[in-house]
């Protein structure tokens, strides 16, 4: 059984907008909108969607740089706990009592116990756990420290981590040891050979530097404390092709040694096939898609996901596909549609869209889809894709006869 | 084929504080007509400096066109460059420009730019003027370039203005005539865009032909002027000696000088009874018809921030349209865009270019772009093209090293390989740029050669071309 590294419940992000002279509040933008979320340990977590769907709001909820509106956040919870605070949850949301029973205000006090956005205690801990690489590499470097302080201060700040576990569903944190400077510096001359740069590297300015080196000092930055769970919020958008590959690679290399678990958010899909184990697919600050790599390039079963998949342009010109063009634009966050969100743009919507809100139901074993037609979609599309296999076999027997 | 553009030599540099940054050097490249040529390269490589260049819009300083020709049809549009500025070459480049021939050549290149070559921008927010209607913005350009047509389909309207009360009344288009109204009439009907689009075209045609029968002598003067202009172009673009080019060039860039775009725009923005500005305006009604912009009319009245980025892009697109160009320039158009927005630009650009013929120059740095529209593709690396040749051919067969690096450094959807392949090192810095081949730093292939010598581009199979030192021997045996 996989080991859960944090596992978020509910989780919702309301910027609010503010307007007139006395600045009072218009509306909100719903960036998050109720999401649950599971981070396994040791994966890679893929997190897409177009632009200002909430994918980079999500990432920092879950690091805790942004205030939540609603939610919970566990960082390897008690795995019983977990699931009981899940289940009532979805039972209240669903039944809305006026009152809540002894044994369930029991279990929100436990619960409010572990969550690190309640518990100040836990949230110290969990920020020395957690790291995240930025989109930008120029504004996220200070201009005015040299790379060796860069690499070196938050480990000089919060040391680095003993050997030994530390308890799930406890205030008891692992230990750290404090680093001198001496020995800092030792460790960051390791790290700068790990991340491909050399030592007279370290006596520069970060405005001295090219994009994917300065995303190479942004990483090293990130992994100096030697953290759990780190979030790369879109860190080859900025990068030509060539210097986003050795970057993939140097990220791979580096969860290997380590053991991190990588929250990988972009819109760029087929980088996201490149790197991570399982993929969550958002649209409107909601998760409509979740599921194993392969798995979802392959069989995918919302609609939005399909329309994104196909508009991928892939690079061979003698591959002719189908494009599944949306029309129109993204609606806007601060007043999303009814029901289902995607319901505007989606070729197989009906009535039933337009009023009921679909929930994130298992299809599949680990393939979870937000859509009322995804049986459906998923029957159409086995029959569809056994009929492509068959005639694959046939097309491939018949070239064999002509080749003999 | 014919040509519809060559480029020979180009060469671009900037002159900037730390020396003199070799953007271009020696690029050539034809456009053929009714194709669409990609152009590929990382970032810093010269792409967009190559679009620049051909619009001449290079900022000037620190940017200077050193040396080169850009042939469209038989005009050299670069015939004087070399009297434009003299460098002088010493430790801090100087540059003695000669700003009267300048001033010269820009007012003859304002009369090529938008009409005969169109660009479309990399950020469509920053390439619409914030503080003009979406509407101004595309008159303007038919404004500038279009009056013949306009002023004859008036002209007609003018005449023919009981027939077009009929139509409006009966909500189709029942009367063909022989002329620019008829085409356009023609046009309305085949894009069959429903009742209310109809009526709004027909109304503004009968509103600017009662305007145009009002002051009759004084548009029929205007017509009169801008047809013997267009007549001066059609000649200069045809079989002319180059005397004679030199003579037409002059004449139109008199002209081009008269035209006062501030009082322009200002006239735009009243809004006043001009049965031109009428027709521009309906014309441009018809451009964000056919770039499939919802609710078109609303858009027509918006100003830029109020539209997304796709819509943006729409609107840069109808108004690079908006004068049927021989060559469009579309420099990194949905890099600023998301994935599903980019298919439908995309899928806009390949249906208009079926549709009018335009020869496409598509700038971009995604080779998947590239596979999915473009007949040929030039492979750009530190300011040089190493490799052109057909789609199929580039993606099957690639034979630069920086193409197959290129290649197999991008993850792909379709077929996944957990471990990429990655071109090791950086883009070079061009003000000192390694000498022979600019990629030998990074080829896994470089040998002595590559270090001391520049390879020429040689012709491996037919419309095949590559610049390394690999191929030199083969084509000897």
């Amino acid at each position: 059984m996989k080991e859960v590294l944090i596992q978020g419940i509910g989780i919702r992000k309301y910027f609010p907008i503010k307007g007139g002279i006395s600045g009072r509040t218009m509306g909100y933008v719903y960036a998050v909108d109720d999401v649950n979320i599971k981070i396994y340990k040791g994966e890679t977590v893929g997190l897409v969607g177009e632009s200002g769907c909430g994918k980079t709001t999500l990432g920092r909820l879950l690091l805790d740089l942004t205030e939540p509106t609603a939610g919970v956040l566990f960082y390897k919870p008690d795995k019983e706990l977990a699931d009981k605070v899940e289940e009532l949850y979805s039972s209240i949301k669903t039944n809305k009592p006026t009152e809540l029973k002894k044994k369930e205000r029991k279990l929100i006090n436990e619960a409010k116990k572990n969550d690190i956005y309640r518990n100040k205690k836990l949230r110290k801990a969990f920020r020395k756990k957690v790291q995240i690489v930025f989109q930008d590499p120029v504004s996220s470097l200070d201009p005015r420290m040299l790379v060796k302080d860069i690499i070196a201060e938050p480990l000089l700040i919060n040391g680095l981590p003993e050997e030994g576990q530390d308890i799930p569903g406890t205030e008891k944190a692992q230990k750290r040891t404090k680093v001198n400077a001496k020995e800092a510096q030792n460790y960051i001359l390791q790290s700068i050979s790990e991340m491909g740069l050399n030592e007279d590297h370290l006596f520069r300015f970060p405005h001295e530097f090219s994009g994917g080196q300065r995303q190479r000092i942004a990483i090293a930055r990130a992994i100096s404390i030697r953290p759990q769970f780190l979030v790369l919020d879109e860190p080859t958008s900025a990068l030509d092709v060539s210097v986003q590959a050795q970057i993939l690679n140097l990220l791979k290399q580096l969860q290997k040694k380590y053991g991190m678990t990588y929250l990988f958010i972009t819109h760029n899909l087929a980088v996201i096939r490149a790197v991570s184990d399982r993929v969550i697919v958002m649209y409107l600050g909601k998760i409509v898609e979740e599921a194993a790599t392969d798995e979802l390039f392959e069989y995918p079963i919302h609609p939005y996901t399909q329309a994104l998949l196909s508009a991928i342009p892939i690079p061979d010109p003698s591959r002719k596909r189908k494009i599944i063009v949306l029309s129109g634009d993204v609606p806007s966050p601060s007043n999303p549609p009814s029901g289902c969100r995607f319901h505007t743009r989606c070729r197989f919507a009906q009535e039933i869209c337009s009023q009921k809100e679909p929930v994130l139901e298992e299809i599949r074993e680990g393939h979870m889809v937000a859509c009322h037609f995804s049986k459906d979609i998923a029957a159409s599309e086995s029959e569809i894709n056994a009929i492509k296999k068959v005639e694959s076999a046939v097309i491939d027997n018949l070239q064999d006869v002509k080749s003999d | 084929m014919d040509e519809a553009l060559v480029v020979k030599n180009l060469k671009t540099q900037f002159f900037i504080y730390d020396g003199v940054v070799k953007a271009i050097d020696d690029v050539s490249f034809t456009l053929r007509k009714g194709e669409v040529l990609g152009i590929v390269g990382e970032t810093g490589c010269g792409k967009s400096v190559t679009a620049y260049s051909i619009t001449r819009l290079i900022p000037d300083p620190p940017g200077r066109i050193v040396d080169g020709q850009i042939m469209m049809g038989n005009v050299n549009l670069l015939r004087n460059i070399r009297d434009e500025a003299k460098i002088i070459l010493t430790k801090r480049p100087k540059i003695k420009h000669n700003y009267r021939l300048i001033r010269k050549n820009e007012y003859f290149y304002n009369k090529i730019r938008g009409k005969y070559i169109s660009m479309i921008f990399q950020e469509p927010m920053a390439a619409l003027n914030p503080v003009y209607t979406v509407e101004d913005q595309v008159a303007e350009t038919l404004l500038l370039h279009n009056r013949t047509r306009m002023l004859k389909i008036i002209k007609s309207a003018s005449e023919h203005l009981p027939d077009l009360e009929r139509m409006k009344n009966e909500g189709k288009i029942s009367v063909g005539y022989q002329d620019e109204l008829g085409e356009e009439l023609d046009k309305l009907s085949k894009a069959n865009r429903g009742k209310e689009s109809l009526t709004r075209h027909l109304n503004i045609l009968i509103e600017s032909g009662r305007h145009f029968s009002r002051s009759k002598e004084k548009y029929e003067r205007m017509l009169k002027r801008s047809m013997e202009n267009d007549e001066l172009e059609d000649k200069l673009l045809g079989n002319t000696t180059e005397e004679e080019q030199e003579e037409i060039i002059k004449i139109l860039s008199k002209e081009s000088k008269k035209i006062n775009l501030v009082k322009m725009s200002r006239q735009l923005k009243r809004r006043t009874r001009d049965p031109i500005l009428l027709e521009a305006r309906r014309e441009s009604l018809y451009l964000l018809e056919s770039v499939d912009i919802p609710n078109p009319y609303g858009i027509l009245k918006a100003y830029p921030h109020e539209l997304s980025g796709g819509m943006l892009q729409r609107v840069t697109i109808a108004i690079a349209l908006a004068n049927n160009p021989r060559i469009l320039i579309a420099d990194e158009p949905t890099t600023a865009l998301d994935v599903t927005v980019q298919a439908q630009i995309l899928q806009l650009l390949r249906n208009l270019q079926k549709d009018i013929g335009t020869s496409i120059i598509l700038i971009t740095h995604d080779l998947g772009v590239i596979a999915e529209t473009c007949n040929r593709v030039a492979v750009m690396y530190a300011g040089n093209i190493v490799e052109t040749a057909t789609t199929d051919e580039l993606y099957h067969n690639p034979k630069h090293p920086y193409t197959i690096g290129l290649l197999q450094s991008i993850p792909r959807v379709d077929n996944p390989t957990k471990n990429l392949k990655a071109i090791k090192g950086n883009v070079p810095n061009l003000i000192n740029p390694p000498t022979g081949c600019r990629f030998h730093p990074r080829c896994p292939f470089a040998f002595d050669k590559c270090k001391v010598e520049k390879p020429e581009t040689i012709e491996v199979s037919e419309g095949h071309t590559v610049a390394c030192h690999l191929f030199h021997g083969k084509e000897v045996n």
